[in-house]
């Protein structure tokens, strides 16, 4: 189970002793040197950022997974009134969201629930049009 | 707080939980053997996603519920005077065929008979910009162009969005008969077939209005999802509800207690004399499959049994079988939920609907009929037990 089953192989062992190495050496400088931080997460947001790969908050990630919950029926777009017909598209698919918070349509109406009590699997609706905004913007910077 | 016991018991309403079909068979029936009955949910759940047939397949439930079999007809019977009193099974049951006659429609293919019974010369709307999907598939009759809708709102949308945007502005009938008008001009044709997008809850009127204002019959094909017949279906069954006055309440059951027997809303425990699970499978949220395959509200057992992580059984211990699909809750004659040595939960907890194992719904095509004649039994269970229990 997990990443220590099957067969070890001498590419594997050497692999995980390269961890092991890289592992021990980051210690020993964290605790000799008093470096904190090598800059791990600024190197990995300048690789990964502009394909959508930002961290996420806990509550983003919750988020995300209530939105996969869509199964496509569309049922949210045909009681919309909002001249927008790709509500679906935005629950997913998060690198895109830069390109997305540019289309959005306005907030929806504060009063109107259609689409949220009417989606079959629960999915929070309403929530998506700040969250592609909050993470287009995210992504763009 | 004790077991409700006497007076008290008489007087708890039973809880509905779900308001799909099922749960509004049961709670209709429910109130019409005079039974004190609320229903809470939060959202119509899968009965949006009807395709308008009724999948009634009584083989499929001959086969795994035989209780729902024997019952089916006297269900249907009343599900059907139930909705015709009220002037609601128009368009429900059976598609109107070109000659203004029904035509019944008990699996969703049917459709296609319903576009076998025009002849071949009659026009078939294409309703720009989504086309007409079963003229490309029949090749009979003439496609016909038709410009509607005007608003950019609904376009690459889907006919659900121009169904309701017809219901919902009283000026559009005329634009849409007008735009038809246009389309047919200098041409001759039996009859038209339209996509499914007159009105939600109007749909007869509608169609009647449009055929005089074109002196030939007018018909509807259905439509893959969103399926306009669905909300056709939902409209249906809330006006059922409220016509009934059933109590319904919105509101989200985080799980059901057996002792006291009650449902847990919020930090609320609303108690009942019986309890109704009318929650459907994994789209609803009757069951679960993560982070295991259960049934949220009362861990009841599963049969047939799967594994609790299906997809990680499937990747790591060869074939999967494919029971997921199949698994729900079991059930005894009177449609009471069965615990882990094969009784009753409870014997005022009944499953019914789409919640119940033993058949797999997406093949046998039997959701809907499982649904009434399930619900149907399990209300009549409770409602002749209420009617002993008071007389003792």
């Amino acid at each position: 189970m997990g990443v220590l089953s099957g067969p070890w192989t001498w590419k594997r062992f050497r692999s995980f002793a390269y961890l092991a190495i890289a592992f021990n050496r980051r210690q020993a400088r964290r605790l000799f040197l008093g470096r904190k931080d090598d800059g791990g997460v600024e190197r990995f947001l300048e690789n990964f950022a502009a394909e959508g790969m930002a961290p996420l908050s806990a509550g983003e990630t919750e988020l995300i997974f209530s939105l996969s919950k869509c199964t496509y029926c569309g049922i949210c777009e045909a009681v919309c009134p909002l001249p927008v017909d790709r509500w679906p598209a935005f629950s997913r698919a998060l690198e895109h969201a830069r390109f997305a918070a540019e289309d959005l349509p306005p907030s929806c109406p504060p009063e109107c629930r259609q689409c949220e009590t009417l989606c079959p699997t629960g999915v929070p609706l309403r929530e998506i049009p700040a969250f592609v905004r909050r993470s287009g913007a995210a992504r763009r910077a | 707080m004790g077991a409700p016991t006497g007076e008290q018991a008489v007087t708890l309403p039973v809880l509905v939980i779900g308001a799909g079909l099922a749960g509004t068979v049961a709670a209709a029936r429910l109130q019409a053997r005079g039974v004190p009955v609320r229903v809470l949910a939060d959202r119509p759940g899968a009965t949006l996603l009807h395709g308008g047939g009724w999948q009634l397949g009584p083989d499929a439930l001959r086969e795994s519920h035989p209780a729902a079999e024997a019952a089916l007809d006297d269900a249907l019977d009343f599900v059907r005077i139930g909705l015709e009193s009220l002037a609601l099974t128009e368009g429900l049951f059976d598609l109107p065929d070109v000659e203004g006659a029904r035509r019944a429609c008990e699996l969703a293919p049917a459709t296609h008979a319903v576009v076998d019974g025009f002849g071949k010369g009659h026009a078939v709307a294409d309703l720009s910009p989504l086309g007409h999907p079963f003229a490309a598939m029949q090749g009979r009759g003439t496609v016909v162009t038709v410009e509607w809708p005007p608003y950019p709102d609904v376009f690459g949308r889907s006919f659900a969005a121009m169904a309701h945007r017809l219901e919902a502005d009283p000026t559009e009938p005329a634009r849409l008969i007008e735009a038809l008008k246009r389309a047919l001009k200098g041409t001759r044709h039996d009859a038209l077939l339209l996509p499914p997008v007159l009105g939600i809850s109007r749909t007869e009127a509608l169609r009647r209005q449009v055929a005089a204002a074109l002196g030939i019959p007018v018909g509807e094909a259905l439509d893959a999802l969103p399926s306009t017949p669905g909300f056709r279906l939902h409209a249906a069954l809330t006006a059922w509800l409220n016509a009934a006055r059933v109590p319904m309440q919105t509101a989200r059951v985080a799980s059901i207690s057996l002792d006291p027997l009650g449902v847990q809303v919020g930090d609320l425990l609303v108690p009942a004399r019986a309890i109704v699970l009318a929650t459907g499978r994994y789209l609803t949220g009757g069951l679960t499959m993560h982070p295991a395959v259960r049934e949220p509200l009362a861990d009841l057992p599963l049969t047939p049994s799967v594994p609790t992580n299906p997809l990680w059984h499937a990747r790591t211990d060869g074939p999967y079988d494919g029971r997921v699909f199949e698994t729900g809750v079991g059930h005894d004659p009177g449609f009471r939920a069965l615990g882990l040595d094969g009784r009753p939960v409870h014997p005022h907890v009944y499953a019914v609907g789409d919640l119940l194992g033993g058949g797999d719904t997406l093949t046998q095509a039997s959701a809907s009929g499982m649904c009434i004649a399930s619900a149907w039994v399990a209300a009549t269970t409770i409602a002749d037990g209420f009617a002993t229990g008071e007389k003792t």
